[in-house]
């Protein structure tokens, strides 16, 4: 209930003739910058300052009886239910005090400090401004303190935000090149596969057709590019490893002192080089496709393991035969997936074919997981960290307090846990949105017969990440109060710190 | 608070979950029908057979006219029951009687059984008291019992003849009594009619001592209506082993003429009450009254709750008559009425009740009125008045199960301040105990409870804390180690000490029938000991029907011994109470200088002299908030007026609309208290947010504006027992339209009429105006008159009140943060000037905490306002004394800073813009500003700040 820096600042701004005038009719309650709003007009009225429809004697100024609505002719009293009382506080900061606190029986040091809302004798108020303008500095001194660092603290977290950000956006435009060259994977795999089940179909009913011999001769021209290929990127790779090895020890051990721009350019672009670094990407499927080959996957017979397997089946009672043949498929997933067992195919159908299947299902694959993987980068990045993406740079950063029998971790953006003496970690809630000044942390593990838990987390500005304190304020709802450097503002300048002080 | 919500937890864990997911309501298979409790269901089918004889109906009891004498305001005697065996022979089996006329102006009728009185009985159990219990009197009634020596017989030679005796007795003899010996009744006459009349259809009936025949099958039973379960019963798998057999009483009592009868809390019922035996908007069952912990009671129920008083008002046209039966066993009563009887009480229904008790005496008291405001003294004088509570329990209270921690508590107090809405106490549920352990900190929680209430004493608030009855039987924890030591708690019927499940699972509990308990419980609350000196502390007295989790209906055992050897079925109603009166006599030990308060959930007749109760564990649907009305005017003419029903609701989460307009109905409830579950989410004023938080601070602000009205009304319950809430018969006795209505009440003695919303949505609703008085809105002042339904508007933001012509209020209209610091504030005067043109009005005031009122240190005044000579004038109503000079002393700097004066006619003003002002032999002249009546809407004349004071006398001329 400190009275705005901008009606101090108006207070500040009347000098001279206007403190004559106040020394002649004073008006209690009433700051000396607006003292000029209760002088008579040429009749000796007043008139109500939000009302001038109402006009009083002057004698009806502070005379305990309410007569304007909106307060006015009452500042230094008790009568109006909307008034204010202001607070001199010599020596300290202006107070202003809702009026229905003048000569209640209560010192209101925390806004009169000057004890002045007490000056009907209910209660003997004594000045206590010096008191609480020594305790008010160095409160102010510790507030500007944590602001100030909490604002530098936030500098580095925006700036770590921010690289994240371009690490990821780095990220998202490497992935779009791997997707391009994927896609182009897939249309080639597929483009095979229509081929190769041409062909296949084609040469039904009949045994080795030509054109299986062509294709079968042109793979093997392949293979041997591709083994070729396989040893040259092999050694390149011993290579770069090596040169990797000597920039690393350049890194590591260079002396920055050394002004040397050559240097430093080298070591800051060999940084760069290694966060670039994208991998070894997927070449050696294709690798692995010149070794699994062999005669076997040309050949017409294939062994179909099927027919025996549906004929156990048929010993078994049916809801077990239906468990059974559910972890059977399974299983045999797990297994054509690496490469123990060939995959289903419609009988009759050719190696080629299932050849070329499996390469458009290793080509979809790995698109797929591509672009997965760039979905969620993407949405990493579209996500709401805040104003600067502040919070970016403190996601999965943790914080604990204990409180009562609980130890309790607040991660930032993840989750809540509450932990007691004995047993494990609850989950009192997974990270859900930020709003304003709180974090929300909705469905943790659902209480006994009632609501899942969730949590809410009030910040303010701090030097550090702290959480202050951890209230249940309703059964299963928790509440934190922390403070962390992110939600730390520009502090005001510190030029206007006399007028503070005043 | 508590309740079995808590308990269904505690019950799950323990016990682990034998049924799927608990339904939501009462529990019905816990607790008793009239058919599953022997003694109801055998006096239920005794009236059944007296019934279906008709006037063929011999009843086996009749006093002998030999036996009978009158003297020293005493009629007795002794009644007989003639018991006829298969053989043709018979016995008498004699129960002595009195029949005494106090000299408050009541009679009293007791019985009781001459062979349990007198010498010993062969095998009677040793360990109880042989004799029946008869000290419900000795715990209700506080008032004189001494017989009126001016009452006269005076029977004629004829009547004596045929054995009736006639005694007039009461002020100036008015009242006259008619016993007849055969068959046995008494009839209550005023004015020359009846209007009660005991055992009218023959229902009086004892069980008399009879041991458990050794060979059932050969017994001779052909007086027995139905043997089961007369020597030993069980419910819900517990036995109750019934040593002194059955030995049940029962009466029944008719009041003539008279259509609806009220009272008998608690239950969640409308107002007058219903017929129980069936028939359509009829109960079929008993009202019950067993205090009883009833988790999610049901509304329009005759099921037993957390209090009772067996107290019945009949009140009809031009009469109101009431009984109280003075007994504290399981009690259940039938209602009836009969066709209209042209030839012996005109043309009006008459009331018939069938009064029915497990054990004890019969000792019932017959108030005669002639009015509800007689029969409401009559009764106080008797159990007591409610005791004029501090003014700052009259204020908001602020509850929750719970408030978690001493920042919880202090942040919530601070918010208060913050959203700028005034509240005097804020109170602990069980959790801020070590487990349950009363008298003991959640020391991680509440390190510093001291601090917390200096805090709170900033402001002049208060902290309240729950205490219960049930201490856990803990080795290491001293209250429990020392009570078991000393052997203070309700035994078993072997003389054990008795354990039993409640809150901090297995508990001891505190037999405060017990004197040396009392000490005990004194002992347990001296400063220092529990809470510092802090002298800010209030208690809270729940579970104390007594709630055991593991009991026969959720209580303890009948068979369990209390103090004195008396059986828990004996006392089991009275038990609350002194459990109550114990916290009383400690809080008033640890702190003389101030008066208690303590609120206790379970109650008795006499209750009342103790502190406030509440409706128990409601829920946050508007159901509840309906209920809440019947249910606080029950209580309320019951003789306990100091009662509220939890604002919001216990259960659940109310919308934002209910909570409001909760908030809107409780700032006129006796006890004002917000309170919620601990599985409820927050719901303190501020969190429903605009435009509701502003509804609410304003419904808040209005109970502070009002506390002097409300302080002297508290002030006249005090003295003659008329209550706060009020129904419409009280100001309109004679409008028969208005006996039932039940869902508006008069304010104290503001004469405000006022009508809860109790819809969703509504946003106008009907008032029933009971009389021809003119009434204006509270808000606008436009005039209503004309008995019946008047249309009011009723937006979120408007309590629908109207204020009664002829009464003045007394209002603070400065808003503080709590009732004392607005001890020092001017007052307000609102005239609501009658149609005849005048009004009347009371103040009381004094210091709102110590006792030193009650040795004269208060100011009483009489306003009045004189249509003759259109003047306003304040007078003493006191005696003048050293004590009330000192007291007015202290405020002579109180003044009357507004006099508001509605529906004063404005040409009888002497001037548009002045009145004169005359006091302590000055006068001088005061402004006034007049709204002129228009649109319906009164004139309103404001004197401004006539500069009178409260202390003096004074008048105004307009």
């Amino acid at each position: 209930m400190k009275i705005s820096v901008g009606a101090f600042a108006l207070a500040l701004a009347y000098t001279g003739h206007e403190v004559l005038a106040a020394k002649s009719t004073h008006v209690r309650g009433v700051p000396d910058a607006d003292q000029a709003l209760y002088q008579p007009d040429e009749n000796g009225n007043w008139a109500c300052l939000n009302h001038p429809d109402i006009v009083l004697p002057m004698s009806r100024i502070n005379d305990d009886y309410c007569d304007c609505p909106d307060g006015s002719d009452e500042p230094g009293t008790s009568a109006c239910p909307n008034g204010k009382f202001y607070c001199v506080n010599k020596g300290h900061v202006p107070g202003l005090i809702p009026s229905s606190r003048v000569n209640d029986g209560v010192c209101d040091y925390d806004i009169c400090c000057d004890g002045s809302d007490e000056w009907a004798g209910i209660v003997k108020c004594e000045n206590k401004c010096r008191e609480f303008a020594a305790e008010y500095a160095k409160k102010q001194a510790e507030v500007r303190r944590t602001q100030v660092a909490g604002w530098n603290a936030r500098a580095k977290l925006v700036a770590k935000a921010s690289s994240i950000r371009q690490a990821l956006q780095k990220e998202l435009t490497q992935l779009d090149n791997q997707i391009a060259v994927s896609d182009a994977r897939v249309v080639k795999a597929k483009e095979a596969l229509k081929l190769a089940e041409m062909q296949s179909s084609s040469r039904v009913g009949t045994k080795g057709s030509p054109l299986l011999g062509r294709v079968k001769a042109r793979i093997e021209e392949y293979q041997k590019a591709t083994a070729a290929l396989t040893d040259r990127i092999t050694m390149l790779e011993a290579r770069l490893a090596l040169a990797q090895e000597i920039l690393q020890k350049l890194n590591e051990e260079y002396n920055p002192n050394y002004n040397d721009e050559g240097v430093k350019a080298a070591v800051k672009a060999y940084q760069e080089f290694k966060e670039s670094d994208p991998g070894d990407g997927d070449y050696r499927q294709y690798v692995d496709i010149t070794e699994t080959d062999d005669d076997e996957l040309f050949s017409e017979e294939q062994i179909d393991v099927d027919p025996d397997i549906v004929e156990y089946e048929s010993y078994i009672p049916l809801q077990w035969r239906l468990w059974i043949h559910d972890q059977k498929t399974k299983l045999r997933d797990f297994l054509v997936q690496h490469g123990l067992l060939a995959e289903r195919k419609p009988s009759g159908e050719t190696a080629s074919v299932a050849n070329a299947k499996k390469e458009r299902d290793a080509a979809e694959r790995q698109n797929n997981e591509l672009k997965s993987k760039r979905e969620n980068v993407a949405k990493d990045l579209a996500a709401d960290f805040g104003d600067d993406d502040v919070f970016r740079a403190l996601a999965g950063e943790c914080v604990d307090i204990e409180s009562g029998e609980f130890t309790y971790q607040m991660c930032f953006n993840e989750r809540i846990t509450q932990k007691g003496k004995s047993g494990g970690p609850t989950n009192l809630g997974v990270f859900d949105k930020i709003e304003g000044d709180k974090m929300h942390f909705s469905n943790g593990v659902k209480c006994w017969n009632g609501p899942q838990r969730s949590a809410i987390v009030e910040m303010q500005c701090g030097e550090k990440n702290k959480i202050l304190s951890v209230s249940e304020p309703a059964m299963c709802e928790y509440f934190f109060k922390i403070v962390t450097p992110a939600l730390c503002t520009k502090p005001p300048d510190t030029d206007t710190k006399p007028k503070d002080e005043l | 608070m508590a309740a079995l919500a808590k308990r269904t937890i505690f019950t799950a864990v323990v016990l682990v979950v034998l049924m799927a997911a608990p339904a939501l309501g009462v529990k019905k298979y816990l607790f008793k029908t009239c058919g599953e409790a022997s003694f109801c269901r055998r006096n239920r089918a005794y009236a059944d057979l007296a019934g279906s004889k008709g006037a063929a109906w011999a009843s086996p009891y009749a006093i002998d006219p030999s036996t009978v004498t009158f003297d020293g305001g005493v009629l007795q005697g002794s009644i007989q029951k003639t018991l006829t065996d298969s053989t043709g022979a018979s016995s008498n089996v004699e129960f002595p009687f009195q029949l005494v006329f106090l000299e408050s102006g009541s009679a009293r009728f007791v019985v009781d059984e001459k062979q349990r009185a007198e010498s010993p009985i062969p095998g009677f159990p040793d360990n109880l008291t042989q004799r029946r219990y008869n000290e419900a009197s000795k715990w209700a009634v506080t008032g004189d019992l001494t017989p009126d020596i001016s009452a006269v017989e005076s029977t004629t030679d004829e009547e004596r003849m045929t054995a009736v005796y006639r005694v007039r007795y009461g002020p100036d003899r008015q009242f006259e009594a008619i016993v007849q010996a055969n068959p046995l009744q008494i009839k209550f006459y005023r004015d020359g009619e009846p209007h009660v009349i005991l055992n009218d259809r023959g229902l009086f009936n004892m069980d008399h001592y009879r041991p458990k025949p050794s060979d059932m099958d050969n017994q001779d039973l052909s007086n027995e209506l139905d043997v089961k379960d007369m020597w030993e019963e069980s419910f819900g798998g517990k036995e109750d082993k019934k040593p002194k057999g059955p030995e049940s009483i029962a009466l029944d009592v008719t009041f003539p003429g008279y259509e609806h009868v009220f009272g008998i809390p608690e239950h969640a019922d409308q107002f007058s009450l219903r017929e129980t035996r069936g028939g359509e908007g009829n109960h079929n069952e008993p009202y019950r009254l067993f205090n009883v912990d009833i988790f999610e009671y049901e509304v329009n129920s005759p099921m037993a709750m957390y209090g009772a008083i067996p107290f019945m008002q009949a009140h009809k046209k031009g009469s109101s008559v009431a009984i109280f039966w003075a007994n504290a066993a399981e009690t259940w009563i039938d209602i009836t009425k009969t066709k209209p009887n042209p030839e012996s009480f005109g043309i009006r229904k008459s009331t018939e009740t069938h009064w029915i008790s497990e054990s004890g005496i019969i000792d019932v008291y017959v108030f005669l009125g002639p009015d509800p405001t007689s029969v409401y003294q009559q009764y106080g004088l008797l159990t007591g008045f409610t005791s004029l509570p501090p003014i700052y329990s009259l204020g908001y209270h602020q509850c929750r199960w719970n408030y978690n921690s001493e920042e919880d508590v202090l942040e919530v107090d601070a918010n208060f301040d913050k959203y700028d809405i005034p509240y005097d106490a804020i109170w602990l549920d069980i959790e801020y105990t070590d487990n349950k352990k009363y008298f003991t900190w959640l020391k991680s929680m509440f390190p510093n409870p001291e601090k917390m209430m200096q805090v709170l004493d900033k402001r002049k608030r208060k902290l309240v804390t729950i205490i219960d009855p049930h201490l856990k039987k803990e080795s290491g924890y001293k209250v429990y180690e020392g009570l078991s030591k000393n052997e203070l708690a309700v035994k078993t019927d072997s003389g054990d000490e008795y354990n039993g499940w409640c809150w901090p699972g297995e508990s001891a509990w505190i037999d405060t029938f017990n004197p040396k308990a009392i000490e005990y419980w004194k002992e347990q609350f001296k400063p220092g000991k529990y809470c510092g000196h802090e002298n800010n502390l209030l208690i809270w007295n729940d579970m104390n029907e007594p709630s055991v989790f593991n009991g026969p209906e959720v209580s303890a055992p009948r068979d369990t011994i209390h103090y004195g050897n008396w059986e828990h079925r004996d006392v089991h109603n009275i038990y609350g109470l002194t459990f109550v009166n114990a916290t009383v006599q400690a809080m008033q030990a640890r702190e003389p200088r101030q008066r208690p308060f303590v609120l206790t959930r379970a109650f008795y007749a006499g209750s009342q002299r103790l502190g406030a109760v509440w409706t128990g564990d409601n829920a946050a649907t508007w159901d509840y908030l309906r209920i809440a009305t019947p249910m606080l005017l029950s209580n309320s003419i019951a003789g306990f007026g100091f009662v509220g029903a939890d604002v919001g609701g216990f259960f659940g989460n109310p919308t934002s609309e209910l909570l409001t307009r909760w908030y809107q109905a409780g700032a006129f409830y006796p006890f004002f208290r917000g309170h919620a579950h601990i599985e409820s989410k927050r719901r303190e004023p501020w969190i429903p947010g605009e435009p509701y938080t502003s509804i609410i601070r304003a419904a808040i602000r209005l109970r502070y504006q009002l506390l002097p009205s409300i302080y002297t009304a508290f002030h006249r319950a005090s003295f003659d027992g008329v209550p706060i809430v009020r129904p419409m018969f009280l100001l309109a006795p004679d409008n028969e339209e208005a006996f039932g209505i039940d869902d508006q009440f008069f304010f104290g003695e503001t004469g405000l009429l006022v009508k809860p919303i109790v819809q969703e949505g509504a946003t106008s609703t009907d008032i029933y105006l009971p009389d021809d008085e003119i009434y204006y809105d509270y808000w606008d002042h436009t005039i209503y008159q004309g008995i019946g339904y008047k249309h009011i508007e009723a937006p979120l933001e408007k309590i629908p009140v109207l204020a009664r012509g002829g009464h003045i209020i007394v209002r603070r209209d400065r808003q503080r943060r709590s009732a004392t610091l607005m001890s020092h504030d001017p007052l307000t005067l609102v005239v609501n000037l009658d149609s005849t043109g005048n009004a009347a009005g009371v103040l009381y005031l004094d210091d709102g905490e110590t006792p030193a009122y009650s040795r004269g240190a208060y100011l009483h005044r009489f306003f009045m306002f004189n249509a003759e000579d259109n003047i306003l004038r304040s007078r003493s109503m006191q005696a003048s004394s050293g004590a009330n000079k000192s007291f007015e002393k202290s405020i002579d700097d109180i003044r009357i800073e507004r006099i508001i004066v509605v529906g004063l006619d404005s040409d009888r003003l002497k001037t548009n813009h002045a009145v004169e002002a005359f006091q302590d032999r000055k006068s001088w002249s005061a402004d006034i500003d007049v709204t002129k009546a228009a649109d319906g809407k009164a004139t309103v004349v404001t004197v401004r700040d006539p500069k009178l004071l409260v202390a003096a006398d004074w008048s105004i001329q307009f």
